[in-house]
């Protein structure tokens, strides 16, 4: 293999490595789909990167001189490559703040990289002049770095990710410098006669795959594209063990230096390592992620869909447990899981069956009770109305006893009349008999007036008793209100116990009252609630002026109480007020007076329902309003009004 | 003898008529009628009337109202006022007693028994007491 112009040394051996594993980053940069600015600058730097690393690689393997200088030239050129690069991408990594310091930046690092190759040769590969520029450009990069990144923070007000990444390709270039430190000793300890480091291999070595390792850490960390869990391992593996590959060599090399048949067994290790290295890069980057898929991936990518299914609402699933290692387990626990979440939710199915059912019974619970409600309320109204009914019975039978007196009384005028009658006929006193006939018939009329009178009011006490069809029809109002005044005056004068209770009555109707349109047996409901307040309001006023003179109190005036009804019309509507000079309502009670069951009655005495019944046969059943007004101590006015037009 | 008849009842006043066609056909008695208190008092002065039957329980002013009034003007009859009420009660009866009523008669009313009191009212002059 030994030819005249190349040799195999372990130097290109680690240079190998390196270039392999540059490759294998720049294979996988490429791949990623993310292709902005940034990615591609990273991308070609690795590129030269490579370029470098090969044509070092070749350089160190060929001897032959012509060649050789050629070859030094090429790395010269691609590490320039590299630093303009490297600088371009310090500028503009994200942002460039420093447009035009960039172009002078670039331009100055080529002049002063051009003047020190023109004094020094651009073939040298221990160009002094050459590490002096590099060393400062990369000073000057680490500055360009930690500028960027003070910027970004000052802006910012806190560390950000741009600023840390800015700050952590700082230090990457800043082992850069200490890389290039150590290969700027030799030449520089050549130059001032200092004893050379000769183990510089050993440390510079690693130190490359280090800070190309770290080079390619720091860009995936902050690159918006996640880093797939294969790259990472094959980059973890890959790594050292190159870095093994690369050192073994060097290592092999101090051992077998001092055998007689060196030179040959060198060039084996070296050939060996020289294929072993592509070889177990190619078994890392091929076969590791193919094991990781079919034992780690793949499971672990089933039970991730089945984790999405059961997310989905699919509690069927069963994820198949192919390994028997941890992730084996994990599938298998996977399935106890969905299992024990079926059951679960099994449970909750049936109980919330369950829960209908029981809410469909509670649901009928409450309808029968509302219907019992309902039931006793219509019972309560029934009641209030026989209550009233009650009120007024005695005034019907003083109403009724009232026309039936003039029935007989004018009947038993009749019979003397008719004998009269007999008399003066067969006395043959003609003008006498007509005046006579004359009067009967007058007497008839009278009584058939007062027979339908007490007919009329046995009628309209049945229909206070009976539902009411709310069927409306023109009513005299004043009418009306007169009818129901006399059954409620009389009512009270019979039933009442306390029969010291005069009241007077003034009733003030506007004569042509347009003719409303109610239902009748309401609205007398209404007028008998009201007049009956009336008049416990004044009994009870009288009541209490009888207790205050009783305690020896100063006589006052005579109390007179006195009911006032009366209608007039206004602006299409008819009013009704009923005014007494009773005790009124205390101010606390006026907004309760419309409430059912509130009453100021004693236990038993009212139902409570009398106002508001009242009130809502006036609002709702005819549209009208029903207002009060009262003074304590002085007065009570109720005031209805319904309008004239027909309520729909 | 004329006699006033105050009732807001208004078929009172043919009923009186006729019940007392006789008497005033042959002129003993005259028949004058008011539908309230206070047409009755209005009615009143140099009337010549000696007897008032008055209903009690009338819209607006009442009969012990009416009693109470005249017996103001005229504490002792004539006139003779007489209450006719529905309500016998003690209290209607005690109360017109008290404010001068000649005589307290429930409806409905006994014309035969009114009649054969007639004579007492006029003829019991200034005499107190039912």
């Amino acid at each position: 293999m030994n030819t005249s112009w190349f040799e195999l040394n372990v130097s290109a051996i680690a240079t190998v490595a390196l270039l392999t594993l540059c490759l294998a980053i720049l294979g996988y940069l490429a791949s990623l789909p993310v292709k902005n600015r940034d990615a591609k600058i990273f991308v070609s730097y690795f590129l030269s990167l490579s370029l470098f690393y090969s044509s070092y690689a070749l350089s160190s393997l060929v001897v032959y001189p012509p060649l050789k200088g050629y070859l030094l030239m090429m790395n010269n050129i691609l590490v320039t490559a590299i630093f303009l690069i490297h600088m371009w991408f310090a500028y503009q990594c994200r942002s460039n703040p420093y447009k035009r310091e960039l172009y002078a930046s670039l331009l100055v690092y080529g002049l002063m990289l051009g003047i020190s190759f023109y004094l020094f040769g651009i073939d040298n590969n221990q160009n002094p002049g050459q590490y002096l520029v590099n060393l400062t450009c990369l000073v000057w990069i680490m500055a360009v770095f930690g500028r960027k990144a003070r910027l970004e923070e000052k802006e910012e007000g806190r560390r950000t990710l741009t600023s840390k990444m800015l700050r952590d390709f700082q230090s990457m270039t800043f082992f850069i410098v200490l890389i290039w430190l150590i290969v700027f000793y030799n030449p520089l300890a050549m130059l001032l006669g200092l004893p050379p480091f000769t183990l510089w291999y050993y440390v510079v070595q690693p130190m490359q795959f280090v800070q190309t390792t770290y080079a390619a850490i720091i860009f995936l960390n902050y690159t918006p594209q996640r880093t797939s869990f294969q790259a990472k391992v094959v980059g973890l593996v890959l790594c050292p063990l190159l870095i093994i590959l690369a050192l073994t060599p060097l290592l092999l090399r101090q051992l077998i230096v001092n055998l007689p048949n060196f030179a040959q067994v060198n060039q084996q290790v070296v050939v060996a390592f020289l294929f072993l290295i592509p070889f177990t890069t190619l078994v890392v980057i091929v076969g590791l992620p193919r094991f990781l898929r079919s034992t780690l991936l793949s499971p672990l990518n089933q039970i991730l869909e089945g984790v999405r299914q059961v997310d989905a609402g699919n509690l069927m699933v069963q994820v198949p447990v192919t390994v028997r290692d941890e992730i084996g387990d994990l599938a298998q626990n996977f399935n106890q899981m969905t299992q024990s979440l079926r059951q679960s939710k099994e449970e909750l199915t049936q109980y919330a069956e369950t829960l209908e059912t029981k809410v469909a019974e509670r649901t009928q619970e409450l309808k029968q009770s509302l219907d019992n409600l309902k039931a006793a309320q219509n019972q309560l109204i029934q009641k209030e109305k026989m209550a009233s009914l009650g009120e007024l019975t005695a005034g019907i039978a003083h109403e009724i006893q009232n026309p039936l007196n003039f029935v007989n009384n004018f009947a038993e005028v009749s019979a003397e009349l008719a004998e009269e009658l007999a008399q003066t006929v067969s006395a043959g006193d003609i003008p006498a008999a007509t005046a006579l006939s004359a009067d009967l018939r007058e007497n008839m009329g009278y009584i058939v007036e007062n027979g339908q009178r007490a007919s009329s009011i046995v009628r309209s006490m049945l229909q206070h008793s009976r539902s009411s069809t709310g069927e409306r029809r023109p009513t005299d109002l004043n009418e009306l209100a007169d009818e129901y005044l006399r059954l409620t005056y009389h009512g009270l004068r019979r039933s009442g116990q306390d029969t010291d209770f005069q009241v007077q009555l003034c009733t003030q109707f506007e004569e042509g009252l347009k003719p409303v349109m109610v239902a009748p047996q309401d609205i007398g409901r209404v007028l008998l609630n009201l007049y009956n307040n009336a008049f416990y309001a004044v009994q009870q006023r009288q009541m209490q002026k009888t207790v205050l003179a009783g305690a020896g109190e100063e006589a006052e005036a005579p109390y007179q109480p006195t009911v006032w009804v009366s209608t007039r019309q206004v602006n299409g509507s008819v009013e009704l007020s009923v005014r007494d000079n009773g005790v009124g309502i205390p101010e606390a009670i006026r907004d309760k007076i419309f409430q059912p069951f509130f009453t100021t009655k004693p236990t038993g005495e009212g139902t409570g329902l009398g106002l508001s019944l009242s009130y809502d046969i006036i609002t709702k059943g005819h549209g009208g309003e029903m207002v009060v007004d009262t003074k304590p101590d002085c007065s009570t006015k109720l005031i209805i009004r319904i309008p004239l037009e027909s309520y729909p | 003898m004329k006699i006033l008849v105050v009732d807001d009842e208004f078929q009172m006043q043919p009923l009186f008529e006729q019940r007392f066609r006789h008497e005033t056909n042959r002129g003993e008695v005259q028949l004058t009628f008011a539908r309230s208190g206070e047409e009755a008092l209005a009615l009143l002065p140099d009337s010549g009337v000696v007897l008032i039957l008055s209903d009690i329980n009338m819209l607006g002013m009442s009969g012990l109202e009416l009693l109470r009034r005249i017996r103001n003007i005229h504490p002792h009859r004539p006139p003779a006022v007489v209450m006719l009420t529905a309500y016998g009660d003690q209290n209607n009866r005690q109360q017109a007693s008290l404010y001068g009523a000649d005589d307290f008669l429930t409806k409905p009313i006994d014309f035969k028994l009114l009649k054969e009191k007639l004579g007492e009212y006029v003829i019991h002059n200034h005499t107190t007491g039912l």
